[in-house]
């Protein structure tokens, strides 16, 4: 934040260092009224300290299931397993206090901003300046000159502060928030969808200036969304999620150059993209058919009713994640014949079949 | 803003102007004679004449109705049938005597009832606590405000014998401000206030907790929650939105409440103004009771627009047009 204005608080915030997040083998099961829901299913990930992990995954496939996991904010009742570490650190095992001193100093949150994203009665400034002052002994004032900075920080006039949400725009809303979740310099980020309810040139800015802010600050992030274009322009490692799982992970560049599991080489394809040099615009397929039943997962593998590539080997035994090369895991039984799937899967025939089965 | 408050204060006055206009002629068609009470029998015809002149009970209907109006404007009540003295010196205590339950009961009422619908909102869904909660808060509601008076009364008053239930208490002579700093009357005060509190309390507390229900499951209030404020804290964030039904509701409910207040005035015979309004009706006092019901008014009309005014304060999203 170098900033005319910067104080020997806000120099001291930013001496914050971006945290390490290991996941091992998170389960979520919601309590529902219809039995228990496995909303996410023994997933594990890592976040390398200021490196920014694009969480992808059609709407239901638990995103943000994952998300509110990682900051315990899941309902009463909600079933968590598994190890969520910050900096080795088990978030899940902590007490109450020291999950409340974790939470805003070390992960924060980018939420989607509708319209409630932010307390509707509240002045915007005092809603940044009490998140500052839930952990950090400094007067109003002091708080108040960080929400400032802050405010410039993500584009926005800093007298705005005074004003209440309803007075700011959608795109101004998203801001406020992003400023929000700066507050303390928190060395993990998530942001879940953070343009999802944005018009397209009001995703874009905002996204840039996310992406501004990584290289400014060096966060460690998660960016959730369902949409690839998103992840190849802003992250570093990406995990494909579906059904509750994690299908694919690994360095951006292989993943979304060389998919290995047939979900994600649907997904890509799903996608509007620019076609290369010389190359016919390539068409928009979709993936027919939708999530299976959380409540009864079947056997095997979880994408085989939509699965072009499907045989009986897949709907009778489950595909663990297998590490393919360095970093790049997929789960699927046949992804050394990836090559064979990506060229296959550029055809809509390939998935019309399925969609005429289905 | 300026021009909405005095578009509203302008309805006000109309809704005063009418409300009284219609007391006076209901009181006057009632078919009775006020000066059959009024008037002690076997005096002469010229006598009598002289005391309708003097209580503005002569001409016709139309020229008394303009008359006390008038006197109205100027403040003037007129005279007491049955005190013979002028209204204002027979209501000013006792409204005095009324505000002495009525503030700090409703106030008390408000600030507990909403503080323990926080809780009861706050508590987990489904528990001992928001069930209990629920279940009593609404079965007082249901009970009328003279039944909470009588079962007071019975339980502190008659069977523990620990406070009195009747009246203000021994005024010992004191008047003015010493009158009610007198123990007697603090023990007398408590089992009407306490009536008024537990009357007024459960609706208070409903509202709250269906507020603050509503609002925990808001996107905001997982934000609140994220930022590791403490759980105080985030309770307060979803209060802090209920407020704004709880008032829209309170000070019209006023009006109602002030029905229930009555009730607990004439159990407890304490002489407050809701009591003497309907000793009034009964004794045929015209002067008295349509004083009595033009102040209601102006007080209903009032926390009407004082409801108007603080929902702009508390939300400021409301737009005064
Ligand atoms: N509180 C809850 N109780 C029961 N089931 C829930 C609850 N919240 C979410 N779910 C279910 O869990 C699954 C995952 O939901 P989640 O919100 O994590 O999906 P998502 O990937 O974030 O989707 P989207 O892209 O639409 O935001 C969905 O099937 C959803 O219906
Ligand atoms: S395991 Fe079988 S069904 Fe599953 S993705 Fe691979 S080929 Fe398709
Ligand atoms: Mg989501």
């Amino acid at each position: 934040m170098a900033d005319a204005t910067e104080t020997d608080f806000d120099r001291r915030l930013n001496l914050k260092p971006p945290v390490r997040l290991t996941v091992e083998g998170l389960r979520v099961i919601y309590r529902t009224r219809r039995g228990p829901f496995q909303a996410v299913d023994g997933i594990s990930f890592e976040v390398e300290p200021g490196t920014v992990l694009g969480l992808v995954g059609e709407s239901g496939c638990g995103k943000s299931t994952v998300v509110k996991a990682l900051m315990r904010l899941l309902p009463d009742g909600t079933r968590i397993e598994g190890r969520v570490l910050l900096d080795g650190q088990d978030l899940l095992a902590m007490d109450k206090r020291a999950l409340r001193r974790v939470r805003w100093n070390k992960v924060a949150l980018i939420t989607q901003s509708a319209m409630n994203a932010l307390d509707p009665v509240i002045r915007v400034g005092d809603q940044i300046v009490e998140s500052i002052r839930a952990h950090e002994a400094v007067d109003r004032a002091t708080a108040w000159r960080r929400a400032e900075t802050l405010f410039r920080l993500v584009g926005l006039p800093a007298h705005r502060l005074n004003e209440f949400p309803h007075q700011f725009s959608g795109g101004m809303r998203q801001r406020a928030v992003i400023a929000m979740a700066l507050s303390l310099n928190a060395g993990l980020l998530l942001a879940d969808e953070p343009t999802t309810a944005l018009d397209p040139i009001m995703q874009d800015q905002i996204m840039s200036r996310i992406r501004g802010i990584q290289e400014l600050l060096h966060r460690s992030m998660i960016l959730v969304t369902h949409d690839i274009g998103l992840v190849a322009e802003n992250c570093d490692m990406v995990a494909v999620m579906y059904a509750g799982q994690i299908i694919e992970k690994g360095p951006v560049a292989e993943v979304l150059v060389k998919p290995r599991h047939p979900y994600t080489i649907g997904l890509h394809n799903a996608f509007p993209r620019m076609p290369e040099e010389g190359e016919a615009r390539p068409p928009l397929i979709s993936i027919a058919g939708g999530l299976p039943n959380l409540l009864n997962p079947p056997p095997g593998c979880r994408f085989a009713p939509r699965c072009p590539f499907a045989t009986e080997r897949c709907r009778v035994e489950t595909p663990p994640l297998r590490e393919l090369e360095p970093g790049h895991s997929a789960a699927c039984h046949y992804a050394e014949r990836a090559e064979d799937f990506r060229r296959l899967g550029l055809l809509p025939e390939t998935w019309a079949v399925k969609e005429a089965a289905a | 803003m300026r021009a909405y408050i005095l578009r509203r204060l302008a309805q006000s006055v109309l809704v005063v102007l009418a409300v009284t206009t219609i007391m006076f002629f209901m009181f006057r068609v009632v078919p009775s004679d006020p000066t059959v009470m009024l008037v002690e029998r076997g005096i002469s015809e010229e006598a009598r004449q002289a005391l309708l002149e003097r209580w503005g009970l002569t001409g016709s209907l139309w020229e008394q109705y303009l008359r006390y109006m008038g006197n109205l404007l100027v403040g003037d009540f007129g005279s007491s049938f049955f005190y013979r003295q002028p209204v204002w010196d027979v209501l000013l205590p006792r409204i005095a005597n009324t505000l002495w339950i009525a503030v700090p009961g409703l106030l008390l009422g408000a600030l507990i009832g909403s503080a323990l619908g926080m809780v009861v909102g706050w508590a987990r869904r489904g528990g001992a606590v928001e069930r209990g909660g629920i279940l009593v808060a609404t079965i007082i509601r249901g009970t009328p405000s003279f039944i909470i008076g009588i079962a007071l009364l019975a339980i502190f008053s008659s069977w523990l014998g620990w406070l009195p239930g009747f009246g203000m208490g021994d005024a010992g002579g004191a008047t003015g401000l010493a009158r009610y700093l007198r123990w007697d009357f603090l023990l007398h005060l408590i089992l009407p206030l306490m009536a008024v509190v537990i009357y007024f309390l459960p609706e208070n507390l409903l509202l709250m907790r269906s507020g603050v229900v509503e609002n925990r499951t808001e996107d905001y209030i997982e934000l609140v929650r994220a930022k590791g404020v403490s759980d105080a804290r985030v309770a307060w964030h979803a209060g802090r939105n209920s407020l704004l039904p709880l008032i829209t509701w309170l000070f019209p409910a006023l009006a109602e409440t002030i029905a229930g207040i009555v009730v607990i005035e004439i159990v407890f015979s304490w002489p407050g103004i809701g009591r003497e309004l309907v000793l009034a009706v009964t004794r045929q006092d015209y002067p008295v009771a349509q004083a009595a019901f033009f102040l209601l008014a102006v007080m209903i009309v009032l926390a009407n627009l004082a409801a108007d005014l603080t929902y702009g304060k508390l939300d400021p999203r409301v737009v005064y047009k």
